[in-house]
């Protein structure tokens, strides 16, 4: 916890460094990704009817695919190591999304995807890999949900006084804490282009539970109470006020901003 | 809590012989998350453990959240089967991975709205988020605009009813038309000419808001299927009279195979360059 409060920017530290330091420490932490997404608004002139990138990407087919070719939306889905990929197409944009994986009749441990560094590395390389030949983009988003687990929620809320330095939390005398703040950025990839950094700050507890239904009654059966958690929600995406299409040639080097991005707003918390 | 299916639950449904689309029969506002309920015996298997398609979205909604009473799911059940449930094991999860339910104070919470899901638009939603969510209300209120415009005849550049609603549904929506448009401009219900129609003015209504959207949607309109609505949008970008169609025009212009279209968007294409 120590960390996070003492670290700052040097004065002669560029911005990259410093985001690479930021790195180290995030990745030092104990993070849970629920999910990671990537976004991508396509190009008026894209009409990805028949693409066949999950397959392309993952090298297997999907265990699932769900069309609906009148309303030019289709989904794909299928196990990714302990995860799942999920591939979202809908008019304008295309969302990836890494899950979760839930097996058949097996209870969860818990709701998360994997450590935070594990699934970060193999969701950015699958889908530098997908933008390398991906359709022509309009805006580009990245997307995480990273869970830290506490002891309780006023641990969280400590925690979350120490990332959110200009909001005041109360932690024994306060509940139900939300917080959302854009601080955009110029893009250091592209001159003329913004990159929206929303960050949402939370805390939750993740129950999971049984339920045993009857006729005139659901009774919850908690099964495992109490995993508290720091819940930081990312949102990262290039400007819509940038005109024409994103460069091809940058896409790859967009998302590594994007991405160095979140981890830096992971590790130390809302900071312009 | 457990769950296992990505698959479309609509087609499990209808091979248990429950009405596909039950929605009717609930007694829930249709703005939230859509779930799926699966019933597990003591033996699961997919002959015996129908999944169920319900809507869930009573209960306030937050910026990501859509929480819902317990016993709200339990009505829902009871609604959708009329029968005894008995004892078993009930998952409820969104299509996309809803892999734990955060409960408090005796309600579910689905975190993470995800495509598909997030069909509700949340108070708090930033305006620079990207996460995706649908406004079924306002996917409606433009649908039907297109639809009554069905019974409309139009008269070259005259204003009329279909024209002011759609340009009031536009500065009420304003950047949010883009999606909802996008999705209609797929729609194969929704007449082309009335689509022609809508692109031409498009490129005339005079609102900042949209005017982003409005200019996505012509570029996308040059490759449309329909020669009416390349025609309409080659028109909407003339009026609208902005550089940045101009690599879609030179593209449309390559493939375009009607000889009266392809020289109608060549002028526009000069008429663009000019500022150049």
């Amino acid at each position: 916890v120590g960390v996070h409060l003492n670290y700052r920017i040097g004065r002669n530290m560029t911005q990259q460094e410093a985001q690479r330091e930021a790195a180290s420490v995030t990745l030092a932490r104990e993070l849970n990704t629920e999910m990671l997404r990537l976004t991508a608004f396509l190009a008026p002139s894209t009409h990805p009817a028949a693409q066949t990138w999950w397959a392309d990407l993952v090298g297997a087919q999907p265990e699932t695919v769900t069309s609906k070719p009148g309303r030019g939306e289709s989904q794909e889905a299928g196990a990714l190591g302990n995860c799942t990929l999920t591939l979202s197409v809908q008019p304008g944009r295309v969302d990836w999304l890494l899950t979760k994986r839930l097996e058949e009749n097996v209870l969860p441990e818990t709701g998360w995807a994997g450590p935070f560094k594990e699934t970060l590395d193999l969701f950015i390389s699958l889908m530098t890999r997908w933008l390398e030949n991906g359709p022509p983009l309009v805006r580009l988003a990245f997307g995480a949900i990273v869970h830290e687990p506490t002891q309780d929620r006023i641990a969280a809320y400590r925690k979350l006084a120490q990332y959110l330095p200009d909001v005041k939390i109360d932690p024994e005398r306060s509940e139900d804490f939300f917080y959302q703040i854009n601080r955009p950025r110029p893009s250091e990839t592209i001159g003329t282009l913004n990159i929206n950094r929303l960050s949402k700050w939370s805390s939750g507890a993740v129950v999971l539970a049984r339920f045993a239904l009857t006729k005139q009654q659901m009774v919850q059966q908690p099964m495992a109470v109490g995993n508290h958690s720091l819940r930081i929600e990312l949102d990262l995406s290039t400007d819509p006020s940038f005109v024409g299409e994103l460069p091809s040639g940058e896409l790859r080097k967009l998302l590594g901003e994007l991405e160095r991005l979140a981890v830096e707003l992971i590790s130390k918390g809302d900071t312009a | 809590v457990s769950g296992a299916e990505t698959a479309a639950p609509l087609q499990h449904s209808r091979a248990a012989g429950v009405p596909a689309d039950t929605s009717a029969n609930t007694q829930f506002d249709l703005i939230g998350n859509r779930f799926w309920i699966r019933r597990y015996l003591s033996a699961p298997n997919p002959a015996s453990s129908p999944t169920v398609r319900g809507e869930y979205g009573k209960g306030p909604v937050s910026d990501s959240h859509v929480t819902s009473p317990f016993q709200d799911v339990g009505n829902i059940w009871r609604t959708l089967f009329q029968t005894p449930c008995g004892l078993g094991l009930l998952s409820i999860r969104t299509l996309l991975g809803c892999n734990a339910l955060i409960c408090k104070d005796g309600r579910i919470t689905v975190p993470t709205p995800l495509p598909w899901e997030a069909e509700s638009l949340p108070a708090a939603l930033a305006v620079s988020a990207t996460v995706p969510v649908r406004d079924l209300e306002a996917e409606a209120r433009f649908k039907a605009v297109f639809q009554r415009g069905r019974d409309e005849r139009f008269e070259d550049g005259m204003e009329n009813e279909f024209s002011q609603e759609l340009e009031s549904l536009l500065t009420a929506y304003g950047s949010r038309s883009k999606e909802i448009l996008s999705r209609l401009l797929e729609d194969e219900s929704i007449s082309e000419e009335v689509w022609a129609e809508a692109m031409r003015w498009l490129g005339r209504f005079d609102d900042p808001t949209s005017h982003d959207a409005r200019l996505w949607l012509l570029e996308k309109g040059l490759s449309s299927r329909s020669a009416y609505v390349r025609d309409g949008a080659a028109l909407g970008l003339a009026s609208l009279d902005h550089p940045s169609a101009i690599p879609y025009l030179e593209r449309a212009i390559h493939s375009e195979n009607i000889a009266e279209l392809r020289a109608d968007m060549q002028e526009v294409l000069s008429q663009l360059t000019s500022h150049e």
